[in-house]
């Protein structure tokens, strides 16, 4: 379906342009209003289209009107099919939350320009209909956070851990779109940017590509071996765009829309080798989360972990396996955030997220307590959580083709439970170690509130959550 | 500000010097000297001194069956009670008083008065030396000062949350809601108005955003930039932000410019190995030695809970361990090394261990105090049980080995060593012998802005001052302030609080006191119907004045619950014997309690069903618990077992009295008398069998005499001893009589009862100048305070005559447990308000049978005050369950001997209960023993939190939570030199007098003169006029609808009608 | 409404009343400005309570009344993909009948026991609350008819369990004690979920009537390949060791007894423990299979009866005591189960939870009990463990005493052989990465890091 006008690219650019309006607006006050503005517009018009997408019968595709790009031909630059809608919505209210739910910062406009743009470059990678804006959205993800994260003044030094990641992510990539360009433009002509016709046709040169695609995957995925920056990152970056990073997985996004499309039907080499990943992943970080001793650091290694489970479901090929990593992408990223938000209000009041140095916070704050309990539970998939269909959508999904594979995956999940307990008990709980000055303020009470309706109310009716994921699933099986 | 707090303390109590008229207890001015005097020479020596010091300060609480209230703080009894109280938060780094925040909403609502509390603070400020009008820095006095540290919460935040609080509650944007706010921000505006159009950037940076502020962050700050003309609308529309903007960034500037410190000093303390390893490594071997450890000594301890006993206990702790250690391998690194340390120590005593075990440590003899009280202060439950059964071992059960500290702290250094040991091999630290010193604790530096910017801050905002007169602050004047501050500390503070919350309570009563006290306290009616002697403690005072309303014509009496009396005493269907008698009297005559004759047949056909009943018991409780047995009895009662659990639950009261009727009928009760064998033949225990005839007459005319009983006897004299009923309860026996050693008191009444009916008895009291009309009959009785029951004894030996009289007060008892019951109950929140007298009895019934009742009575909760008196002086007063009412009549004492006694027994034991309550209060997690929900019995001599760590001591937040700390209030009808000379004579009420452990009122017998003890001298205390009293016809009609404590109120039904 | 209508509302009644009750009060608790009066609180848990007792008689009424063997309700699927549905199926048969009313009476019982005895504490509604949520997860487990959805109550009576034994969070010994429970049950119930996912692979059912063929409870068999019932019956006995604290994982459950008397009575004296009896009853017919997974569980019930019935001789506290006297009789049915005698088992379960819960309840009146005991007895001294001094040497003795008061040093080989292994690989590993992000974050010199408790200056400006 085609809408009549660029709805898409408006929604789109919408956070762009917000980021844009923060810049130059007068006071933090000013600021805020923009960002919960734009980016409770973004998610209105986001859950439209979800709902316009999923209204399609078969989990058709809504595309913005056809534009005239020269040699590139006549077509349209940004659509949503039911997977790129959902997870489109997931990343808005991600973002919502993020804006809006934060502590509030020294000055509160870069901290929002950065979200804004990194919610457009999430959002324009989501709608992309072409390959290039695509691999440039995705390769651009880290940069709004490297390039004036508000921890300049504040944080250690991170230029480094921005720059690397952003090579490492960006380099094979644009290797690997050079050499698609190269290699098939002889035989798709103009077209072999438009994702929409080049899973249909044979490839040349797809191995050295997959090697390519799967380095940036690992990459993005923060998967096994390459996974150190993403802990490092939750600890020591900006956590408002980390977290829109993590949620947003825009590494199995590429894995599932341009990687997937290039072996159909045969998971050749590449399912393997990113199950191995993520199976080393999951349970490596399930271990080293078992003895982290700061917060941020931990939700660093819970998300290689989950990310680890996620791709195993992926790479499993089977429908429920498939189904249940999309649920735990959306469910795991709406958690994550809920997690991210309270263990942020908790540095916001006590100035540390330090385990060792936390104790006893029940006492000043049992509303932040339980939210914290409540998304620790929903992240690592217990029952009444969306995590928990998610959870035992992969599980069937994998133990079915690969016992064993299976029973790791319920270790590593065992052990983030774990981790995340210990952490609860540990910092919330015990002898008064700090007391923090105020709870939960209404604000973020709303915001966390919202999130946990959407993770405990789709976990207590999931059909909801799960025919919508089943129509994405359809997405990924082209 | 003297700051001894150091665990040093002399054991030896300093005599106390008794000046009888002006005794200057000074206030904590200079530390009176707490280091050991003469050190002793050697090392064996040395550790001697150590563990007497250590056993001293450690909790001093016997088993559980035992239990009887006593100071907490009896280790410091000997210093003034601020100050010890001072020493004690450093040694036990506890709260000794309740917290500044309570304190403070009782402000609000009017428990202390603002003008009492001025009051206070000014007498402190004297006390203290202080100039009271001293200027401070030119905005304000000392005294205003301190008043606002009084009402306002001054404490500094850490820097993380006033950055909060600057970012989320714009903290430094706006300024406290007060009355003369407005009048501030428009001082302030004018100011800034004028001073804006003349600044600099640079000036205006500063004013603005503080020191280090740099003009770009105008915006993020004020949403202006750092323009005059910007500066200038923003001071038209709105000003606040930049008035109080500015306001904080002066501060912040002053801050900047004042020496800061830190507001209290932490205290040093010794730093041990196990310190030096947690902050090098990160690991507690605390966690490893002491689970292992206090396992051990609950198991050496245990008084037959488990079904084995641990073998070899005949060889003391330390050998016992070190037996059993050694009989198997070991899986534990520590472990092994503690055995392999045990080996070598195979053959050495206790003492011997522990010198080694030291030496290795490399703790020198000097430091041996501190060490060992260090170490043992950490597991005070079981270290001080050791200590406590080493001093009493009567309290042992008598098949338990005999218990010593020694080797308690035998095997904890012994455990200590070895962990040291492996912990520095293992992390490769070297050698162990050099890691104890004495260390402070490291605090950070305090920082300026949340120590000095953010109390100057806040102190503008109270005092109202404005910007212009901030400025005007010079950082000399503001060190000063802080300064002042910082000397008046929370202790400080707390004290003075605490001073004015009993100021205002002693007003209410001496004001009622005084109104209530007749013209003629000496008169007394004509005979009375019947009289009561109670116990004196203070739940009877509610049940004696009911009895009093429900039946003008009755007297009543308050006396110690053993009535003078101290047995041995075996019930009929008690186990052995049990003391009845006052703490730290060790009883003299065995007394039993038999069947009568002719109902010996009832009597053994109960003892053999009860036997056989107890052995079915015996197999069910262990039975229940092993594996074969076990099954059995799930498969055999299991299955209907809820059933029981339910009734008994779901209906206890019912369920009780069904039990009861039960009972009844399978286990015929027989009739008993006590024997009293008066040629005093020796028992098989060594004690005399009975009272003498001699002795007999002593203890009925001391208790007569004592309570004021010399003329009028009433044809009836009841004396009611007291205990209490309660199910799934722990701490049952600190719910009796305290008078009794914690036990119910019932059979001293009965045997005194009975030499008191002898007629040969009264004639030989009649020679000592006390008439008893043949026609008086004495009956002994229980008051059951629980489910306010009265039992009475001997009943058929009552003569024929007094059988109406009898009927007669047995009515007025019974409407008075009633209403007694009904009145208890106004206490309980389950219990409905608007109930009628019946429900509220009801509802205390059920609590005493009622297996989920954590609170079966509120017990001493809420005791306060101490009135030794004759009645009229109270009678008719409503004291809400809140005094312990002694009787005495100076008019027949001349000689003082009578006060002596009476205080001799009610100040210490008054006081006890009360300090008892106090710090279990103010403190519940160290001096008293928590909450009682994850209470689990050990061995039958204490309580742990679930099933690990430590005994706990002292009372649970269920007995205290509705507690009103203060000192209690004895009022004494006697004059100040009778006061004085009886205290010289007992150096114990002397202590507590006049070290301030008790608040002590001289009321003249004969003018009604009021006069308090305080700081070494009485002075008067009735100088103003009293607030009128209110007036009601009952107790019920004045308490109905309120659950609060009352302030007194005159009960006019108790007086007969006279108004 | 027909009488078979509304029986089906019922079963959907009994878990659903205790769950509302929770949500009435974790809302009121986190949403209202003043928090809800104790009253409130207890009524509304009562209400849920005593729904849930009425429902579980209805239920045995209505079993015991018709024709059928067992009450089903299907409402699937829950959500479905693709070819996987997760069935919502409640069954109610013998088995589960008996249950249903004696958990749901012990658990009024308890809640009538806890308004008083929790009165005025601090967590007086969080008790509550995790009480409520307790009895939802445990009438939803014991009402469950496919495996999936007993894992479900399962994980739930797991979590309020943690928290209910660290419910005194302000001390560090209830923290420990509930992290051990939650790391034994967090262990061993991958195990539950592993043998689910199997189950349905080999059955391709959940569904317990499904999965175990013709038949019903006690009488049905499994039709599986023998090595899939081995396989599918030791996971189960995993998970059902961690939950019913059997030998060598049980060293949880006398450190639980850290929480209010209440709870600990209901979770450890009865209904908690044997949730891991009640899913090896459940899924007996697996065990009927497999010779070696009988063996294996036979052999863990006798340690597990042996190990507690002489560590708890030599306890000396009255809680610590009754847990391992709970485990004993817990192992005794750990070994009927595995002898097959499944009538033996379930009698002998529900007489050892009505008796545990009963004493436990009343552990605090232990002393008035010896009191009273000793005074039957007229005070004549009963001498205890003599037979042991019969039957071993003085040596002997000593050395089974000691072995006895350390447990048998069976949580020591544990941590030296399972978790110190893996946690001294997480800090290899944590060091290694430390030193990674050492290359990629560089602290400012100077100024603090946001992650350290260091804030520079210009943050209160």
């Amino acid at each position: 379906m085609n809408y009549p006008f660029s709805l898409i690219f408006i929604i789109v650019a919408l956070p762009l342009l917000g980021a844009a309006l923060v810049k130059r607006s007068s006071g933090p006050d000013h600021a805020r209003q923009i960002g919960g503005v734009i980016a409770g517009a973004v998610l209105l018009a986001l859950a439209y289209v979800l709902l316009d997408v999923v209204a399609q019968d078969g989990g058709g595709r809504v595309e913005d009107p056809a534009l005239a790009l020269g040699w590139f031909g006549v077509r349209p630059l940004f659509g949503f099919d039911a997977l790129s809608a959902v997870l489109a919505l997931t990343n808005a209210i991600t973002a919502f939350a993020v804006i809006v739910g934060a502590p509030r910062s020294r000055d509160e406009r870069p901290r929002i320009t950065t979200l804004l743009a990194t919610e457009g470059l999430i959002l324009t990678m989501l709608a992309s209909l072409d390959l290039v804006i695509l691999a440039l959205a995705f390769a651009c993800l880290v940069s709004p956070a490297g390039a004036h994260g508000p921890s300049r003044r504040e944080g250690p030094d991170t230029t480094r851990l921005y720059r690397a990641v952003f090579i490492a992510g960006a380099l094979p990539l644009a290797a690997a779109v050079g050499l698609i360009s190269f290699a098939n433009l002889g035989s798709l002509g103009p077209d072999v940017f438009d994702l929409r016709v080049i899973s249909m046709l044979p490839h040349r040169g797809a191995s050295v590509v997959l090697g390519l695609l799967m380095l940036t995957v690992l990459v993005r995925m923060a998967l096994l071996p390459l996974h150190s920056w993403l802990p490092a990152m939750t600890q020591h970056g900006p956590l408002g765009p980390t977290v829109l990073l993590v949620a947003s997985q825009s590494g199995a996004y590429l894995f599932v829309r341009v990687a997937f499309v290039f072996f159909p039907g045969d998971a050749g080499g590449l399912t393997t080798w990113l199950t191995l990943g993520g199976v080393a992943s999951a349970l490596y970080g399930g271990v080293i989360s078992l003895i982290q001793d700061d917060l941020r650091r931990l939700i660093g290694w819970l998300s290689v972990s989950q990310a680890g489970l996620m791709i195993i479901g992926l790479c499993s090929l089977e429908s429920d396996g498939v189904a249940g990593a999309v649920v735990y992408w959306t469910s795991y990223g709406t958690a994550v955030t809920g997690l991210a938000l309270t263990v942020w209000a908790v540095q916001a009041r006590t100035g540390t997220t330090t385990i060792a140095q936390l104790g006893g916070l029940v006492e000043s704050c049992p509303r932040l307590t339980v939210a914290f309990a409540a998304f620790a539970v929903a992240s690592v998939g217990f029952p009444g959580s969306l995590g928990f269909v998610g959870e035992d959508l992969l599980i069937h999904g994998v133990l079915d083709s690969h016992p064993l594979l299976g029973v790791l995956m319920l270790v590593a999940t065992a052990l983030n439970g774990i981790a995340l307990i210990r952490a609860l008990f540990r910092v919330f709980l015990g002898p008064v170690k700090i007391a923090a000055p105020a709870d939960l303020r209404a604000r973020e009470l709303w915001v966390v509130a919202g999130l946990a309706a959407v993770v405990f109310g789709l976990g207590l009716w999931p059909r909801l959550a799960v025919d919508v994921v089943g129509l994405a699933r359809l997405c990924i099986h082209v | 500000m003297q700051s001894t707090s150091s665990r040093s303390l002399d054991t030896s109590f300093e005599s106390v010097h008794l000046q009888t008229h002006a005794v200057r207890v000074s206030d904590p001015g200079p530390a009176p000297s707490i280091a050991p005097a003469q050190p002793p020479a050697d090392a064996r020596d040395r550790l001697h001194h150590a563990l007497e010091h250590a056993a001293h300060l450690l909790p001093d609480q016997a088993p559980l069956e035992m239990f009887v209230h006593h100071n907490t703080l009896h280790a410091l009894a000997h210093l003034p009670f601020h100050h010890a109280l001072r020493i004690a938060h450093g040694v036990y780094d506890a709260q000794v008083y309740r917290s500044e925040q309570e304190f403070r909403s009782d402000l609000a609502c009017g428990r202390i008065d603002p003008e009492e509390l001025d009051r206070e603070l000014d007498r402190y400020l004297h006390q203290r030396g202080l100039d009271p009008t001293q200027d401070m820095g030119g905005l304000c006095t000392r005294r205003a000062l301190y008043a606002v540290a009084l009402r306002v919460d001054l404490a500094p935040p850490t820097r993380a949350a006033l950055r909060w609080r600057v970012r989320e509650e714009q903290f430094d944007r706006r300024l406290a809601a007060r009355a003369d706010t407005n009048r501030m921000i428009e001082a302030g505006r004018d100011y800034l108005r004028e001073l804006v159009t003349r600044a600099t950037t640079a000036e205006l940076t500063q004013r603005f955003l503080g020191p280090n502020g740099v003009p770009s962050r105008m915006g993020e700050r004020y949403a202006i930039p750092l323009e005059i003309g910007a500066l200038l609308r923003q001071l038209e529309t709105d000003p606040e932000p930049l008035v109080a903007g500015s306001m904080w960034q002066t501060c912040r500037v002053l801050a900047r410019e004042c020496e800061v410190h830190a507001s209290a000093e932490a205290p040093a303390r010794t730093w041990t190995h196990r310190d030096e390893l947690l902050n090098r490594t990160g690991r507690d071997i605390w966690e490893q030695t002491l689970p292992e450890l206090l396992g051990w000594a609950a198991a050496y301890l245990e008084e037959g809970l488990a079904y084995w006993p641990m073998p070899g206990r005949e060889a003391g702790f330390f050998g016992a361990v070190r037996e059993l250690l050694l009989a198997r391998g070991h899986v534990r690194p520590w472990i092994r090394r503690a055995v392999e340390r045990l080996e070598q120590l195979r053959e050495a005593t206790a003492t011997d261990a522990i010198l080694t075990a030291l030496a290795a440590l490399g703790v020198a003899p000097e430091q041996y105090d501190q060490y060992l009280l260090e170490l043992l202060a950490v597991t005070p439950g079981f270290a001080g049980m050791f200590s406590r059964l080493e001093r009493h071992p009567h309290e042992r059960a008598t098949l338990a080995p005999p218990t010593s500290l020694t080797e308690f702290c035998a095997v904890r250094l012994v455990f200590e060593w070895a962990a040291v040991e492996l912990a520095a091999t293992e992390h490769g630290l070297g050698a162990i012998d050099t890691l104890v010193r004495t260390a402070a604790t490291r605090r950070d530096a305090p920082h300026p802005d949340t120590h000095a910017a953010y109390r100057l801050f806040i102190l503008a905002q109270v005092l109202g001052l404005a910007p212009a007169q901030l400025d005007t602050l010079t950082p000399s004047a503001a060190n000063e302030l802080l300064d002042a501050l910082d000397t008046f500390d929370e202790l400080d503070r707390c004290r003075v609080f605490l001073e004015a919350y009993e100021l205002r309570y002693r007003t209410q009563i001496l004001d009622g006191m005084r109104s209530n006290r007749p013209a003629k306290p000496g008169l007394r009616a004509a005979r009375p119907s019947a009289q009561f002697v109670t116990c004196i403690d203070d739940r009877e005072e509610s049940f004696r004045r009911h009895i009093e309303e429900v039946d003008p014509s009755v007297e009543t009496f308050g006396a110690a619950g053993s009535f003078g009396l101290a047995i041995a005493y075996r019930g009929l269907d008690a186990a052995g014997h049990i003391p009845l008698a006052p703490a730290g009297v060790r009883p003299r005559h065995e007394i039993f309690e038999h069947p009568l004759t002719q109902d010996a047949a009832i009597g053994e056909r109960r003892r053999s069903r009860r036997r056989r009943w107890g052995a079915f018991l015996h197999q069910l409780f262990f039975g229940s618990r092993s594996a074969v047995r076990g099954a059995l009895t799930s498969l055999a009662i299991g299955p209907l077992a809820w059933l029981p659990l339910g009734v008994r639950i779901m209906a206890p009261r019912a369920s009780v009295r069904a039990l009861a009727w039960v009972g009844a009928r399978v286990l015929p009760k027989p009739r008993t008398r006590l024997t009293n064998d008066e040629a005093c033949g020796p028992s098989p225990r060594g004690l005399a069998s009975g009272y003498g005839f001699a002795e007999q007459v002593d203890r009925v005319h001391a208790l007569l005499e004592g309570i004021g009983l010399r003329e009028s006897v009433a044809p009836l004299v009841f004396l009611l001893a007291h205990g209490s009923t309660s199910v799934n309860n722990p701490h049952a026996a600190a719910y009796d009589c305290g008078a009794c050693g914690g036990r119910r008191g019932g059979a001293t009444g009965r045997l005194l009862v009975s030499f008191a009916n002898d007629p040969a008895v009264r004639v030989a009291i009649a020679a000592r100048g006390i008439q008893i009309p043949s026609d008086t009959w004495f009956v002994a009785g229980e008051h059951d305070t629980t489910a306010d029951r009265i039992e009475l004894f001997d009943l058929d030996l009552l003569p024929a005559s007094h059988a109406g009289q009898l009927e007669r007060a047995r009515a007025v008892m019974e409407e008075a447990r009633t209403r007694n019951g009904h009145e208890r109950s106004r206490k309980f929140e389950h219990a409905a308000l608007t109930s009628s007298a019946q429900v509220g009895l009801r509802h205390v019934e059920a609590r005493a049978s009622h297996f989920g009742e954590t609170r079966p009575e509120y017990n001493h909760c809420t005791n306060a005050m101490c009135v030794v008196s004759r009645r009229s002086l109270t009678r008719g007063l409503f004291l809400d369950r809140r005094a312990f009412l002694v009787s005495y009549d100076p008019d027949s004492d001349r000689t003082g001997a009578v006060l002596d006694r009476l205080l001799a027994i009610a100040a210490p034991v008054g006081a006890g209960i009360n300090l008892e309550y106090y710090f279990s209060r103010v403190d519940p997690e160290r001096f008293g023993c928590g909450t009682k929900l994850p209470h689990n019995v050990c061995g039958y001599i204490g309580v742990l939190n679930g099933t690990s760590g430590d005994l706990r001591t002292g009372l649970s937040t269920q007995m205290t939570e509705i507690h009103e700390p203060m000192r209690l209030l004895v009022i004494v009808e006697a004059t100040p030199q009778a006061l004085l000379a009886a205290a010289a004579r007992e150096p114990i009420v002397a202590e507590l007098i006049t070290k301030g452990w008790i608040r002590l009122v001289s009321v003249d017998p004969d003018t009604g003169e009021m006069q308090l003890f305080e700081a070494g001298a009485f002075v008067a205390c009735d100088t103003h006029e009293p607030a009128p009293l209110a007036t009601a016809t009952t107790s019920g009609a004045y308490y109905a609808g309120r659950r609060e404590p009352l302030p007194p109120a005159r009960v006019l039904a108790a007086l007969g009608g006279q108004s | 409404m027909s009488f078979v209508d509304l029986t089906a509302q019922v079963m959907i009644a009994v878990p659903l009343a205790p769950l509302l009750a929770f949500v009435v009060v974790a809302l009121a608790e986190l949403g209202l400005p003043t928090p809800a009066s104790e009253r409130v609180v207890a009524r509304s848990v009562r209400l849920g309570a005593a729904v849930a007792l009425v429902g579980s008689v209805w239920l045995a009424i209505a079993l015991a009344r018709s024709p059928a063997t067992e009450l089903v309700l299907d409402r699937s699927p829950w959500f479905e993909v693709g070819h996987y549905k997760f069935a919502a199926r409640l069954t109610v048969d013998s088995l589960s009948a008996i249950m249903l009313v004696l958990a749901s009476t012990l658990t009024l019982i308890g809640v009538r026991f806890s308004v008083s005895y929790m009165h005025r504490d601090p967590g007086f509604r969080r008790f509550f609350a995790l009480i409520a949520l307790f009895e939802a997860g445990l009438m939803l487990l014991l009402e469950a008819g496919t495996i999936d959805l007993l894992f479900i109550g399962w994980e739930i009576v797991g979590l309020t369990s943690t928290f209910l034994i660290a419910f005194f969070h302000g001390r560090d010994a209830p923290l420990a004690a509930g992290l051990r429970a939650f790391v034994t049950y967090r262990s061993c119930d991958v195990g539950l979920l592993a043998g689910a996912v199997l189950l349905h692979h080999y059955a391709h059912t959940s569904a317990f009537d499904g999965a175990f063929g013709a038949g019903h409870w006690p009488v049905g068999t499994a039709h599986l390949e023998p090595h899939a019932a081995t396989l599918i019956a030791l996971l189960f006995m995993l998970a059902a060791m961690g939950k019913a604290g059997a030998f060598p994982v049980g060293g949880w459950l006398p450190r639980a007894m850290e929480g209010p008397t209440p709870s600990s009575a209901l979770f450890y004296g009865g209904l908690s423990v044997s949730a891991g009896a009640y899913l090896l009853l459940r899924v007996a017919p697996l065990f009927a299979e497999s010779m070696v997974a009988r063996v294996a569980l036979g052999l863990v019930g006798v340690a597990t009866a042996v190990h507690a019935t002489i560590v708890g001789r030599v306890q000396t506290d009255a809680k610590t005591q009754l847990t391992y006297a709970s485990a004993t009789q817990i192992g005794l049915v750990f070994v009927w189960i595995a002898l097959d005698l499944r009538w033996l088992a379930i009698f002998h379960l529900f007489g050892h939870i009505s008796l545990r819960t009963f004493q436990l309840l009343r552990a605090p009146a232990i002393l008035a009990d010896r009191h009273h005991r000793l005074g039957a007895l007229g005070g004549a001294h009963v001498e205890t463990g003599r037979h042991l001094e019969r039957m071993f040497p003085a040596r002997l003795r000593l050395r089974l005493y000691a072995l006895a008061r350390a447990g048998f040093d069976i949580d020591s080989l544990l941590d030296l052989l399972l978790v110190a292994p893996l946690l001294s690989v997480a800090h290899r590993a944590a060091r290694f990465e430390r030193a990674v992000t050492a290359m990629l974050v560089r602290p400012r010199t100077g100024r603090g890091s946001i992650s350290s408790s260091q804030l520079d200056d210009e943050d209160l400006a």
